[in-house]
């Protein structure tokens, strides 16, 4: 893992500066990179609309999400977070808004989640969030990842973790720090968007 | 006993964060692949947007404007009228054009099925509305094309319906904000459900229709 230390930061900051070029060329209306956005995170969006809705209902929702987001990308503020945050809190409403579509009407087939009525659209937004943070979790460099989990998981201090990995102390606060701040980037985005 | 510092704090808003990462289950992470013609649909949908309602064309739907910068407000404000003019007209020549499309072109790949221009039920200012049906590749959709339509008011949403014509069962096609573009699901059929509606809905957690029309017309 040490021997990577420069390799994962050079790695993270490509990764992040393409993530700010494909939200700027999706926002100025770069159809590409609306392509390119479901290439990256059309599994996440599909995954969650099928876990939610159902097999049947999936496509045709992540269909509608993808949509949406395309109509409303000037609602999308690159300064508020992630453009993948921002994509999962569109497909939340989305989502929300189409198991009540079907909870209305009686002939549609029950969605694969039984979700107690009332707080369907509390664990739909729970739901999302969660796929969204264990998304962006997996694409922190690797090192990043095992100290966020050591420090929110195991509740060790950073000097433990820095022991444990024979690290540097400041190496490990920035490491965690930058790792929690991506992290939240995904989330304020998330909190960002509005009703598609 | 370990010796925290003030790094190993976290911040109040990290709590919903450390929440969320201690949530996590293999459910989460797990991901499916969505159909391989699942793009091709979407392209198709955007591609058929963009000629529609043509590039570069402002969203129908208000938001809240910000004002211009300090000393230039009357002239400003009176560009932005003529400018808003011109777009109002571009985009209704648009759908113009686009209606007559789809009714007269051989290559059109959504045929208008039917249409239907939505009356206030109470007065909304100069809020204009109208639903046209079409059909693309055997699906229906049911588009909204909104203009001067105010946000919903704090607490509410708008919600768009389909309703019989003895008006004793609303289908809710979800919310929405103005113009929209909703794929109308296979259980409810247009044709025995003509009515649309635009509706008033507090957030209450009650998925009855509230009885709080707005805007009505059925479509013919």
């Amino acid at each position: 893992m040490i021997e990577r230390t420069v390799d994962d930061a050079v790695t993270s900051d490509a990764a992040e500066a393409e993530a700010e070029r494909l939200a700027e060329a999706f926002r100025s209306g770069d159809e590409r990179a609306l392509e390119e956005l479901y290439r990256a995170h059309g599994r996440l969006v599909y995954s969650f609309c099928r876990r939610s809705l159902g097999d049947d209902r999936a496509a045709d929702a992540t269909q509608e999400i993808f949509f949406a987001a395309w109509r409303s990308r000037d609602r999308f503020r690159p300064e508020a977070g992630s453009l993948v945050g921002w994509l999962m809190g569109i497909a939340r409403y989305k989502v929300i808004d189409l198991y009540r579509v079907e909870a209305r009407n009686p002939l549609a087939s029950e969605p694969a989640q039984s979700i107690e009525r009332g707080s369907e659209s509390a664990t739909i937004e729970l739901t999302a969030q969660r796929m969204l943070i264990a998304e962006a979790l997996a694409a922190l460099p690797p090192r990043s990842q095992e100290m966020v989990r050591h420090a929110f998981f195991d509740d060790q201090t950073h000097a433990q973790i820095a022991e444990r990995y024979g690290l540097p102390l400041g190496t490990v606060k920035s490491d965690i720090r930058r790792g929690i701040a991506r992290l939240r980037r995904h989330l304020e985005a998330f909190d960002d968007a509005a009703r598609a | 006993m370990t010796q925290r510092g003030p790094d190993d704090m976290r911040a109040p808003e990290d709590d919903r964060l450390a929440a969320l990462l201690a949530g996590i289950t293999p459910d989460d992470s797990a991901r499916t692949e969505p159909p391989p013609d699942l793009w091709a649909g979407i392209s198709a949908r955007v591609a058929d947007h963009e000629e529609e309602h043509g590039r570069d064309r402002p969203p129908v739907v208000l938001s809240t404007r910000r004002q211009g910068g300090e000393g230039r407000g009357g002239h400003t404000r009176m560009w932005q009228l003529a400018a808003a003019i011109v777009v109002v007209v571009v985009a209704i020549a648009g759908v113009l054009f686009a209606v007559g499309r789809d009714s007269t072109g051989p290559s059109a790949d959504r045929r208008l099925v039917a249409s239907a221009e939505l009356d206030q039920l109470e007065p909304l200012g100069a809020t204009r509305a109208s639903a046209r049906l079409v059909d693309e590749a055997g699906r229906e959709h049911l588009v909204i094309d909104a203009h001067d339509m105010p946000p919903a008011p704090e607490g509410s949403d708008y919600e768009l319906w389909l309703i019989d014509p003895a008006v004793s069962d609303p289908r809710s096609l979800g919310t929405v904000t103005g113009s929209e573009d909703v794929v109308v699901p296979s259980t409810i059929d247009p044709a025995k459900y003509p009515i649309v509606d635009i509706s008033l809905e507090p957030r209450d957690g009650d998925h009855q229709h509230s009885g709080h029309s707005l805007m009505r017309g059925t479509l013919r």
